[in-house]
C-alpha cells in the first residue's frame, strides 16, 4: 500500500518533470533559459508524504507540486563561423564580366546570426591558395553575391542578387560567391595571358540575425573585451562598419553574454591581417586566366592541271591549286568563338568558284557555285558557302589578286564555331593559276 | 462483559487515536528542505601542473561548459524520514555527463523515457529502424537516487551530477 501511493506520487511528480523538459529539449540556442527542477517523495514514519519540488538558493519546503521552482540559467551566445573557399581556381577570360569564384559561409556558433559580406582584391604577388602563378592582376566592380537555392553551385546573376546574408541558423551554411570583371591587361599593363592569377578573399562580418545588410546590424563588440575591426564597403560598397569600443561585462545568470570566438583568417575588412575572435572569417580565393590559344595554318597543294589531271599536277597556268587554312586550339585552352576570317589571295591567283573535286574531270566539289567549305573538324560538321555577295557569310572580292571574307559563325552557327580545347576547324578553298 | 455503552466509547476512542495518529504524520508535510543550485564548473592549472576544479555561478554559459548540479536534501521536522527518492529531469539544452550523479547512501538509476529506470548498464534505446543499442549517457532523460538510509531531524545530505551545455 505504502509502496503503491508512493509511486503514484513519483508517477506524478515525473509526469510534471518530464513535461518541462519535453516542452524545451528539442534544440540549444543562444538566449535559451536552461531549467531544472528536480522532485523529492519520502516517508515519515509509515506514511508517505506529499513530494517536495526544489527550490533554488535555500530551497523549498512546500509540498506540492507546483511549490517550488527552477534552477535557471541562461545560454549564452557563442560566436563562431567561418568562411571556406570552393575546391577550385575560378578559371576567366580577358575581359570577363561577372566572373565568380565561390565560397561557404557556416555559422557554427549556438545561434542563429546575420553576415554583412565584402569581396576583396590581393597585392601582386600574393600566393594562389590553389597553386598557381602568384597575384599578378587586379580584378575591377569586385561583388558579393549569396547563394539563393535555385540553382545551386554556380552563380547565376538573375538568381543570386542578395549582398548579405540575413539569416543563418546555427548550424547552416551557405554559398556566396565573389564576383567581378576580368581586366585585358595585368597591374603592369601587360596583356593577360593563360595561368595569370588575381588572388581574392571573402570577408564576412558578424550581424544581427535578420540583418538588412546596413552597417547598423554590424556586431562590433563581444562581452569577453574583442572586437571586429570593421571596414569600408560592405555590401557591394555600400556600408561602412565601424571599428568596435571594447567591453568586458559582468556575467550575468539572466542576461545573454556574447563571445566572439571565430578563428583565423586570411584578411580583415581593413585589408589587415584577420585575427582570431574578431567577429570576422576571411580566406582566399582565386582567379586563374584560361585564354584561348589559337594556331592559325595554311598549306597548299597542287591539285589538278590542264595536262596531268589529277595524276601528279604541276602549278602551271590554269591549273587548279587547293588551300586548307587549319584553326586549332591549344589542349588546356579556354573556348573559342571564331567569328570571321579573310583571306587575300596573291596577284597570279584567282578563286574557283566551283571548288573543284580534283579528280580529272574537276568536277564541282559540292553545287555548282559553292566555292568554300568549312569543317568543324570534331563536330564533323561540313557547311559551304559562295563566293557571290551575297547574305551566305562568304565573300569573294575582285578577280585575281581578290579578297576572301568568311563569317564562320554565319556559316557554321555558333555551336560548330566554337572550338573547345584540342579541336580544330578547316577553310577550305581552290584557285586558278593565272 | 462490556455494556453496549463501554464498547461505543471504545470504539470512539480507537477512531480519535487513529485520527491523531494520521494528522501527526500529515502534520510533517514540509518535513524536508529541497534545493536545487548550478555551478559552472571551470578549470585552471597551476604553475606546478596542478588542475584545479572550481564551480561558480553560471554566468556566462556556452556550448560544452560543464555544469554541476547540486541538489540538498534537509530534514526540518523533529521526526525520522525515510524512503527518500529524488527525480530530476536532465534539463533542456543538456547532456548528462557520464558516471557523474553521486550521492552518499544512495542508487542511482537513470531514464531514456521518463517511465521505466534502471542502472546504466541496463538501459537500451532503439534506433530508426527499430534496433535495439545499449543507451549512452546522451540519452539519458532523467536521473533517480533511492536515499538508503535514514534522515534523522536536523540532517541533511545531497546528490549531485554533471551536464554539458549542448
Amino acid at each position: 500500500m505504502k509502496t503503491s501511493k508512493r509511486n503514484k506520487l513519483l508517477s506524478l511528480a515525473l509526469a510534471g518533470s518530464f513535461s518541462l523538459f519535453g516542452a524545451t529539449n528539442a534544440l540549444a540556442a543562444a538566449g535559451d533559459t536552461v531549467s531544472n527542477r528536480a522532485t523529492l517523495s519520502y516517508d515519515v514514519g509509515t506514511v508517505n508524504q506529499t513530494v517536495i519540488e526544489s527550490g533554488t538558493g535555500a530551497g523549498n519546503s512546500a509540498p506540492g507540486i507546483g511549490a517550488g521552482n527552477d534552477t535557471d540559467f541562461l545560454e549564452d551566445r557563442l560566436i563562431n563561423f567561418d568562411v571556406v573557399r570552393g575546391g577550385s581556381t575560378g578559371t576567366v577570360t580577358p575581359g570577363g564580366l561577372l566572373q565568380s569564384v565561390q565560397y561557404t559561409v557556416t555559422n557554427n556558433g549556438n545561434g542563429a546570426q546575420g553576415f554583412l559580406l565584402k569581396g576583396l582584391n590581393n597585392v601582386d604577388g600574393t600566393a594562389d591558395p590553389f597553386g598557381g602563378t602568384n597575384d599578378e592582376f587586379d580584378a575591377s566592380a569586385v561583388q558579393t553575391f549569396v547563394e539563393d537555392g535555385t540553382t545551386p553551385g554556380s552563380f547565376q546573376s538573375g538568381e543570386d542578387t542578395a549582398a548579405f546574408v540575413a539569416t543563418l541558423a546555427a548550424g547552416a551554411s551557405v554559398d556566396v560567391y565573389v564576383v567581378s570583371t576580368i581586366p585585358l591587361v595585368d597591374s603592369g599593363a601587360n596583356p593577360l595571358v593563360s595561368t595569370n592569377v588575381a588572388v581574392m578573399s571573402l570577408v564576412a562580418q558578424l550581424a544581427i540575425p535578420g540583418s538588412t545588410g546596413i552597417a547598423a546590424d554590424a556586431i562590433i563588440a563581444d562581452d569577453n573585451g574583442n572586437t571586429s575591426p570593421g571596414g569600408t564597403g560592405f555590401t557591394n560598397g555600400a556600408e561602412n562598419v565601424a571599428a568596435g569600443v571594447a567591453a568586458t561585462n559582468a556575467d550575468d545568470p539572466t542576461t545573454e553574454e556574447v563571445v566572439f570566438n571565430d578563428g583565423v583568417g586570411t584578411q580583415e575588412g581593413t585589408g589587415a591581417a584577420d585575427v582570431a575572435q574578431n567577429a570576422q572569417h576571411s580566406d582566399d580565393s582565386s582567379y586563374t586566366i584560361q585564354s584561348a590559344e589559337l594556331t592559325v595554318t595554311k598549306a597548299s597543294a597542287a591539285l589538278w592541271d590542264p595536262i596531268n589531271l589529277a595524276t601528279s599536277p604541276k602549278s602551271i597556268p590554269g591549273s587548279f591549286v587547293r588551300y586548307t587554312i587549319t584553326i586549332a586550339n591549344a589542349v588546356g585552352a579556354a573556348d573559342a568563338d571564331l567569328t570571321t576570317l579573310q583571306d587575300v589571295l596573291a596577284a597570279e591567283l584567282d578563286l574557283d568558284a566551283d571548288f573543284g573535286d580534283g579528280t580529272a574531270a574537276n568536277n564541282p566539289t559540292s553545287a555548282v557555285g559553292a566555292s568554300i567549305q568549312i569543317t568543324h573538324v570534331d563536330n564533323a560538321v561540313t557547311n559551304f558557302c559562295t563566293a557571290a555577295a551575297d547574305a551566305d557569310g562568304c565573300d569573294y572580292t575582285g578577280g585575281a589578286g581578290g579578297t576572301i571574307d568568311v563569317d564562320i559563325n554565319d556559316i557554321m552557327g555558333a555551336v560548330d564555331a566554337q572550338l573547345s580545347a584540342g579541336e580544330s576547324l578547316t577553310i577550305t578553298f581552290n584557285v586558278i593559276v593565272q | 462483559m462490556k455494556t453496549q455503552k463501554q464498547k461505543t466509547l471504545f470504539t470512539i476512542l480507537i477512531f480519535a487515536f487513529s485520527v491523531f495518529v494520521t494528522m501527526n504524520a500529515y502534520a510533517e508535510d514540509g518535513a524536508i528542505r529541497f534545493s536545487n543550485n548550478a555551478f559552472k564548473q571551470v578549470i585552471s592549472k597551476a604553475a606546478d601542473g596542478t588542475v584545479q576544479y572550481d564551480y561558480i555561478e553560471p554566468g556566462l554559459v556556452l556550448p560544452d561548459d560543464v555544469i554541476l548540479y547540486e541538489i540538498v536534501f534537509e530534514n526540518i521536522s523533529d521526526q525520522e524520514i525515510s524512503n527518500i527518492v529524488i527525480n530530476n529531469p536532465i534539463a533542456n539544452n543538456s547532456i548528462y555527463r557520464d558516471s557523474s550523479a553521486a550521492g552518499d547512501s544512495t542508487d542511482v538509476t537513470f531514464s531514456v523515457d521518463g517511465e521505466s529506470f534502471a542502472v546504466a548498464g541496463a538501459l537500451t534505446v532503439k534506433d530508426s529502424s527499430g534496433k535495439s543499442w545499449q543507451a549512452k549517457p546522451e540519452d539519458y532523460k532523467a536521473i533517480r537516487w533511492l536515499y538508503k538510509n535514514v534522515l534523522k531531524p536536523g540532517e541533511k545530505s545531497k546528490v549531485t551530477y554533471k551536464t554539458s551545455i549542448k
